[in-house]
């Protein structure tokens, strides 16, 4: 007998209007992107994005890119913590943690709204810039990968390349999305609502100081639940330290220190796993 | 002098104190547990850290950092310092770049 869960499992992402993803444009599409940003694949770097916005602050359509841009992960957000609140209940969870997904999901709506809402000030619409995230994948007919220049979408090949029943695992989730990922997220949006500040646009500046209130709660979440999910299990709390070290090494803007560590980390981590096969 | 202890009990793991300490002396991975760590032989006492923390658990204590530790530290801050300000030029370089194609693109619109 189909579960619910299965059943969202195998409903594919959808949105109106659909996801247009960044990595998969045609070169005509690519062109058309340049004469808007100056350079197509520098899209997806947000933290680019941001320094356009600042450098040119009369150029709306470079502000309509940079939030356009962070749009679209918050529309994944939504598509990927409403499929946990259905998926986690399969899962030993205490109850709590699905209420705070859902009330994470319901952030991510919000956010989506604002961004919307940024976006129309601008005279512009969601859809009419590309996605930075691949919502449900590659469209049909999709040529080649473009080069990963994005942390999130980083993440998402980074994602693709692990076994699906790892992703599904709470405590693998919460490391990696809401410790790692969304931890990792605060600079972006504390630095976007200080450009808002800087060029005078107090709605850019407002709606990010919002965003960074909420992320700060999502990581806490993720913090707060991987620690009960972990307690006293030494082995659940080293594999959510592996795959927050996983999700460091795809976003990799890394310092020196950062990089020798995590590599120090994964030598570790090899030996250990080379002593328990033999 | 003062250095800077993370309490534990507040700490949401989010690791801007790491990725912003120019001394590269918070550690996370190394301890083996999910548990941020200042060596505090290695703190100059910047505050960076301490102004980004969203959750205000990071504060001061007091203690001497052995002088050559802390001359050690003063200087790995200084590489710090200009590998950051190479990243920003670099930044910076790219963005004009892009903005002078920009103008290019709209030149030949």
């Amino acid at each position: 007998m189909s579960t619910f869960a299965e059943h969202v499992r195998q409903t594919e992402s959808r949105r109106d209007p659909p996801y247009r993803p960044a990595m998969y444009l045609s070169d005509a599409e690519k062109r058309e992107l340049a004469t808007r940003i100056g350079d197509a694949d520098l899209y997806q770097d947000l933290f680019t994005m941001r320094d356009l916005v600042r450098h040119q602050p009369e150029n709306i359509e470079l502000r309509k890119a940079l939030v356009s841009g962070i749009a679209s992960a918050e529309f994944a957000g939504i598509d990927a913590f409403s499929r946990k609140v259905v998926e986690w209940q399969e899962w030993d969870v205490p109850a709590t943690l699905i209420m705070a997904i859902a009330r994470q999901t319901w952030d991510e709506v919000r956010h989506a709204h604002l961004a919307a809402g940024l976006i129309e000030s601008y005279g512009g619409h969601i859809g009419e810039y590309p996605d930075t995230l691949a919502g449900s994948g590659p469209p049909p007919g999709a040529a080649q990968q473009a080069p990963v220049t994005t942390p999130a979408a980083a993440m998402q090949q980074g994602y693709a390349s692990m076994p699906e029943q790892l992703l599904r695992d709470p405590v693998v989730s919460l490391s990696m999305t809401n410790v790692s990922l969304e931890g990792g997220a605060l600079t972006l949006f504390q630095e976007t609502s200080a450009v808002g500040e800087k060029i005078g646009d107090h709605l850019m500046a407002h709606c990010y100081d919002y965003n960074w209130a909420d992320e700060v709660t999502h990581t806490a979440i993720g913090d707060f639940f991987v620690k009960e999910l972990t307690e006293d299990k030494p082995e659940e709390e080293a594999k959510a330290l592996r795959v927050h070290a996983l999700a460091e090494a795809f976003r990799a803007r890394l310092n020196g220190q950062q990089s020798a560590e995590l590599r120090a980390f994964f030598a570790d981590e090899m030996a250990r796993a080379s002593a328990a096969l033999g | 002098m003062a250095v800077v202890r993370i309490d534990l009990r507040g700490c949401i793991n989010c690791g801007w104190c790491r990725r912003v300490c120019p001394t590269e002396t918070i550690r996370y991975f190394s301890t083996g547990h999910r548990t941020h760590i200042v060596e505090r032989d290695g703190c100059i006492d910047c505050g960076i850290c301490v102004k980004v923390c969203p959750v205000a658990c990071i504060d001061p204590e007091q203690y001497t950092v052995p002088e050559d530790r802390l001359e050690a530290a003063k200087t790995k801050a200084r590489a710090y310092a200009a590998e950051q300000r190479r990243l920003k030029l670099e930044r910076e370089a790219l963005v004009a770049r892009t903005l002078a194609k920009l103008a290019g693109s709209t030149a030949h619109a």
